[in-house]
């Protein structure tokens, strides 16, 4: 077996892949779920445009009320 | 509530929402996560001063001897992993909803996580300690092909021909799978093997650790087990958003092509 100071480097290899790794994951997780959560709020901003667009708007039935107005859902 | 101008994520009408999907709460301890993540670096800091400064010097491996203190804990909680991940795939297989295949996913992703690392760890500890980065010895074989295991099982939910398919194979590779959890743990006792006995679980000697050592082992394990558990929930927000995404287009679809 090698001398203890030999070690130190092994050492800090070890921790430094498990830091690595560990970080990098929750990094990437963070940042993906974050892109998906900026997609699904375009996707369904599209869709409600959608939805309205192709009912008509009732001719001016919300006459004011824009389609974004007055939601804090999430 | 105060009205805003900030765009909505779900609408309320009954035609937006069939034109959108269903809203899904990515995770109910979704607030809670900054605490969460606060506590996990704060113990995980903690954890390295006891480890660098408190944990006395083994008189026989010398400084290597600290990787102990990950190498156990990652080891253990990828066996957590895939048990959460065989227990969701009964609760899949029996009732067929899509937050126990959520959980069983992202336990097994979790898993092969903390399980690559505890292989790695240990070969950089086996180097010095054993003159080898690896040896054909019972628990190192065991442990790569638990790896293997749950590598093929993210492989399946990746490659399988339909998401049914996907979920219900992958299910059943979880929980056959978990059969190797246990023959690692014993691996030690039922070869011959070069790899140290157990020094913590059921088959663990009372005097395996000083005491110091075991505390630090204790508060290390603590540590790693915040950080799985922030993780795991990061991973099934992740692949709700996913089901999310994947939903609407799905919808989107069926929309324009006049279903």
């Amino acid at each position: 077996m090698e001398t203890t100071s030999q070690n130190l480097p092994f050492l800090f290899a070890a921790f430094a892949v498990a830091w690595i790794v560990f970080l990098a994951y929750a990094g990437y997780m963070s940042w993906k779920r974050h892109t998906l959560e900026r997609e699904v709020q375009e996707l369904t901003e599209m869709a409600a445009e959608s939805a309205l667009d192709e009912s008509g708007t009732d001719a001016g039935a919300g006459a004011g009320a824009h389609p974004h107005a007055g939601r804090d859902d999430e | 509530m105060a009205a805003t101008n900030r765009p909505i994520l779900a609408p309320r009408t009954a035609g937006r929402r069939a034109a959108t999907g269903q809203r899904q709460p990515l995770l109910a301890i979704r607030s809670a996560w900054p605490w969460l993540l606060l506590l996990t670096a704060g113990l995980l800091a903690a954890d390295g001063y006891l480890i660098f400064m408190v944990a006395p010097t083994d008189a026989v491996l010398g400084h290597i001897q600290r990787i102990f203190y990950i190498h156990v804990p990652i080891s253990i909680l990828s066996f957590l992993g895939f048990f959460i991940c065989a227990v969701a795939g009964v609760g899949y297989l029996i009732r067929r909803t899509e937050r126990w295949d959520r959980l069983a996913h992202a336990a097994a992703e979790v898993g092969v996580v903390f399980v690559t690392l505890a292989l790695v760890t240990g070969i950089i500890w086996a180097r010095p300690v054993w003159g080898v980065w690896w040896t054909w010895e019972p628990r190192l074989t065991t442990t790569l092909i638990l790896w293997l295991i749950y590598a093929a099982y993210l492989m399946i939910r990746h490659y399988a021909p339909t998401p049914q398919q996907a979920r219900a194979w992958s299910a059943v590779v979880g929980i056959v799978g978990f059969i190797d959890v246990p023959i690692v743990y014993y691996s030690v006792q039922w070869w011959r093997s070069i790899h140290p006995v157990q020094v913590i679980g059921p088959e663990a000697a009372d005097d395996a650790l000083e005491p110091i050592m075991a505390r630090i082992l204790i508060f290390s394990f603590i540590a790693m087990l915040a950080l799985f558990g922030y993780l795991l929930a990061e991973r099934m927000a992740l692949r709700a958003a996913e089901d999310r995404i994947a939903g609407i287009r799905r919808q989107r679809m069926d929309w324009t092509a006049g279903v």
